[in-house]
C-alpha cells in the first residue's frame, strides 16, 4: 500500500510462526521472499535519502549528470520494464553501496575514492536497469582505475588515464555501449559472457532432481566487500570450473540431506564473492547491508562448501530478520567467548555464530545420520552440537537480550538440545570434547588476565615452600579482554581434520602443509602422548609463555590419565603462566609445569 | 518451549515502511510522518554499522558485519 494513498501507512510485518519457524531452521521460501521484499524496501529507503540529500549540493555530481537523471531513468527502466529496477534493488551490492555511501554523505567525507564516484554510482545502477528493461537512453558514469561496471551485468574496462573518471553509456536500438576518449566497449547480447573491453558476470548453475540453484560469481563489483569498495579480482578460467564442481557437489549434498533447506537457500543466497583457498580455514563472510550474498574462499571439497553456503545463508537470514525486528539491545563489549573465533565476541556476533553454527551443526548431523563420510561428519557434529550449545547458553540469560530475542534463542534450543545426547561413535566424541577443552583453554590464556592479587598471593605461598596452594583459587569470573597474550594456532584441529579426511590431499597424495604444526603436535594427533608430552616440555622449556605449548602439554597428560599438570593448564593455563612468570627470575625458577601441578590440586577433576 | 502460541498472537511490525509495490517515480514524491520516521530509522541504523574485519582471525568461522 503506498504510503501517499492517505490511508494509514503499511510496514514489514512477520509473524510470530514465521519468526519461531524460521529460528528453528523451518523456514520456506515464502518467508525468505519476505524478507528479501523487506530488504528492497529498505534499500529505496536509502536511496530515497542519499538522491534527496545530495540533492542539496551540486557540487557532490563530479564531472557525472545531476542525480536527479538517475532518478528519471530508472524510473523510465521502471515504467517500461518494473523487473528491471526489481532486479537492481535485489541486487545485493545494491545494499552495500547504499549503506556506505550513506556513511561517507553524512560525515561528509570521501572514502576510498571522492564522494562524488560513490553518489554516482546511482548513475551506474539506472544505466543497468535501463539496459535490462532495453531502453535508448544516454548517461554518464563512474570509473575507477578505467574500470566501470553496470551492476549485475559487468564491468568495461578502458586503459587507465586517471583514477577516477566518468564514461559516457549509452543504449541505442537494443545495442549498449560505454565509450571514453575515442573508445569504445560493447556490451555483449549476453552480458555475463566475456567481449573486447568486457567482462561479464559468471553465473553458476547447478540442478539436482527439482532443485535448481544458480550462483552469481561476482569478482567484479566494487561494492561486493564486507565494508570499503574494492578494485576487480578476475577468477582465472580454471577456478571457474573447480567453483563449478564444488558448487554441483555442494548443492547435490544439500538437496539430499537438507531438501527443506535446499528449496530457502536460492532465495536468500544468490551471489558469491569468489576469494582464493585457504587451506583448513575455509574463510567466508557477509554482511547485513548486501543480503544475498557471501564473500567464501575456495573451499577444498563439496562438504566444505555446502557447510559454509549454509552458514552463510543462516547469518543472511538473521540479518533480515534484524532489520524487521530488535533482538538485543546494543552492545559492543567483546565479552564472549565463542568456538569459532580467536578473539571475545560481543553478544551481537555471539548470537550470529551460533544461528550459523546452528545450521553447520544440522548439515553434519544429516550426514553422519545418513552414515556420509562417517569419522568426518560424526566428528564434526559433535564438535558443533557441543560448542554452538555451549554458546546458546551463555547468551540465553544475557540482559542485554530483548524478549524477541530470548525467544529466538529459546527456539533455537528447542532443536538443538536433542541433538546434545544423539549417539556419535566413541571416536567422535572423544575428539570433538578434545578439540573443544583445546580452544577454550587456548583463548583463556591469552584472552584472560587473572588478578594482581591472586597472582602475587599465590607466587608469595609457591616461594614460602607451601605444598597446596591456598584454597581461595575462583578463576571462573574473570573478564576478558580483546588484546590476546600470545598468538594461537589452530594445528592440533587441523591435524584431527586432515586424519578424519576434511582436507583433501595433493594432486599426489600427500597431505597438506598444516600451519604452525610443531613435532609435538603430530605426536598428539597421532596417539601417541608420552612423545608428545615430551614434546612439548621442550617446546616450554624455550617459550614457557606459548599457549599452544601450555594447552598441548595439558591434553597430551590429560590423555595419559588423571593429572593436576593436565587439570590446571586445561581449566586456567592463564593463573599457571601468571604465576609461573615472576617466579622464573628465582635462583631456582620452577618449570612451568612444577607450577601448574601445584595449582592443579586445587582445581577440581 | 516456548511459552506463546504463535497463531494467537498480533504479528511483529516493523519500522520499515513497505515500499516494494511503491515506483520510483511515486518513490520521489514520498513525504509524511510514516516516511520520514521509517527513513530516518534506516539511516540511522545504517549509519552504525561498524567495520569488524579483522584479518587475523584465522579460526575460519567467518566475518560478519551488522
Amino acid at each position: 500500500m503506498p504510503p501517499s494513498s492517505g490511508s494509514r501507512p503499511a510496514f514489514h510485518r512477520l509473524s510470530w510462526q514465521d519468526f519461531d519457524a524460521l529460528a528453528r531452521l523451518d523456514g520456506d521460501e515464502d518467508m525468505a521472499r519476505r524478507l528479501r521484499r523487506a530488504e528492497r524496501s529498505r534499500r529505496k529507503l536509502l536511496i530515497h535519502a542519499l538522491l534527496t540529500e545530495a540533492a542539496k549540493t551540486p557540487d557532490h555530481a563530479g564531472p557525472l549528470p545531476p542525480l536527479d537523471s538517475a532518478w528519471e531513468l530508472l524510473a523510465r527502466a521502471e515504467a517500461r520494464a518494473p523487473r528491471s529496477v526489481n532486479r537492481m534493488l535485489t541486487n545485493p551490492y545494491t545494499g552495500s553501496w547504499a549503506g556506505y555511501t550513506t556513511r561517507l554523505l553524512r560525515n561528509g567525507i570521501d572514502g576510498v575514492g571522492p564522494l562524488w564516484m560513490h553518489l554516482g554510482h546511482a548513475h551506474a545502477i539506472a544505466a543497468a536497469a535501463a539496459i535490462r528493461a532495453e531502453l535508448d537512453f544516454e548517461t554518464a558514469i563512474p570509473a575507477w582505475h578505467g574500470n566501470a561496471i553496470l551492476p549485475s551485468l559487468g564491468m568495461a574496462r578502458f586503459p587507465e588515464t586517471e583514477t577516477f573518471s566518468s564514461i559516457v553509456v549509452r543504449g541505442v536500438d537494443g545495442r549498449y555501449s560505454l565509450s571514453k576518449a575515442g573508445v569504445t566497449v560493447f556490451v555483449p547480447e549476453a552480458p555475463d559472457s566475456d567481449a573486447p573491453g568486457w567482462w561479464g558476470i559468471r553465473r553458476v548453475r547447478s540442478q539436482v532432481g527439482a532443485h535448481r540453484f544458480s550462483l552469481w560469481l561476482d569478482d567484479l563489483d566494487p561494492y561486493r566487500g564486507l565494508y570499503e569498495p574494492i578494485p576487480p579480482e578476475r577468477l582465472p578460467g580454471e577456478d571457474l570450473v573447480d567453483w563449478q564442481r564444488l558448487i554441483d557437489e555442494a548443492c547435490r549434498l544439500v538437496a539430499t540431506h537438507l531438501p527443506g533447506l535446499a528449496r530457502i537457500m536460492p532465495v536468500g543466497l544468490a551471489s558469491l564473492v569468489p576469494k582464493p583457498q585457504v587451506l583448513f580455514r575455509n574463510p567466508s563472510a557477509s554482511t547485513g547491508e548486501a543480503f544475498g550474498s557471501a564473500v567464501v574462499g575456495l573451499p577444498t571439497d563439496g562438504a566444505s562448501l555446502a557447510e559454509t553456503l549454509i552458514h552463510e545463508f543462516q547469518h543472511i537470514v538473521l540479518g533480515g530478520l534484524l532489520h524487521l525486528v530488535e533482538l538485543y539491545e546494543p552492545d559492543p563489549r567483546e565479552r564472549i567467548y565463542v568456538a569459532w573465533r580467536d578473539d571475545p565476541r560481543p553478544l551481537s556476533g555471539a548470537l550470529q555464530g551460533v544461528y550459523a553454527f546452528f545450521g553447520v551443526t544440522a548439515f553434519w548431523r544429516a550426514l553422519a545420520r545418513a552414515g556420509t563420510t562417517p569419522r568426518r561428519s560424526g566428528f564434526e557434529f559433535a564438535y558443533w552440537r557441543q560448542q554452538t550449545w555451549h554458546t546458546l547458553q551463555v547468551l540465553r540469560v544475557d540482559s542485554t537480550l530483548t524478549d524477541a530475542g530470548r525467544r529466538f534463542l529459546d527456539d533455537i534450543a528447542e532443536r538443538l538440545g536433542p541433538w546434545q545426547s544423539e549417539p556419535v561413535s566413541a571416536e567422535a566424541n572423544e575428539l570433538a570434547t578434545a578439540s573443544r577443552l583445546d580452544h577454550l583453554a587456548g583463548w583463556r590464556a591469552r584472552h584472560l588476565r587473572p588478578d594482581p592479587s591472586v597472582v602475587a598471593e599465590l607466587a608469595a605461598a609457591w616461594l614460602s615452600g607451601r605444598p597446596r596452594p591456598p584454597a581461595s583459587l575462583d578463576a571462573t569470573s574473570l573478564p576478558p579482554t580483546p588484546v590476546p597474550d600470545g598468538a594461537w594456532s589452530q594445528a592440533r584441529t587441523d591435524l584431527i581434520r586432515l586424519t578424519l579426511g576434511g582436507t583433501a590431499r595433493s594432486w599426489d597424495g600427500r597431505p597438506p602443509t598444516v600451519p604452525g604444526a610443531t613435532a609435538a603436535d603430530f605426536a598428539y594427533a597421532a596417539g601417541d602422548h608420552l612423545e608428545a608430552v615430551e614434546g612439548y616440555r621442550q617446546e616450554l622449556a624455550a617459550d614457557p609463555d606459548r599457549p599452544n605449548s601450555l594447552v598441548g602439554l595439558g591434553l597430551a597428560l590429560s590423555a595419559r590419565g588423571l593429572h593436576p599438570a593436565a587439570r590446571a593448564l586445561l581449566r586456567c593455563p592463564e593463573l599457571v603462566r601468571a604465576v609461573h612468570r615472576p617466579l622464573r627470575s628465582g635462583a631456582r625458577p620452577p618449570t612451568v609445569e612444577e607450577i601448574a601441578s601445584w595449582i592443579g590440586q586445587l582445581v577440581p577433576g | 518451549m516456548s511459552s506463546f502460541s504463535a497463531d494467537t498472537e498480533p504479528d511483529i511490525e516493523s519500522a520499515l515502511l513497505d515500499l516494494d509495490a511503491v515506483t520510483f517515480t511515486a518513490l520521489r514524491e514520498l513525504d509524511g510522518e510514516a516516511f520520514r520516521r521509517s527513513a530516518h530509522h534506516v539511516v540511522e541504523r545504517t549509519t552504525l554499522v561498524r567495520a569488524r574485519y579483522r584479518s587475523d582471525n584465522n579460526t575460519g568461522g567467518g566475518e560478519r558485519i551488522d
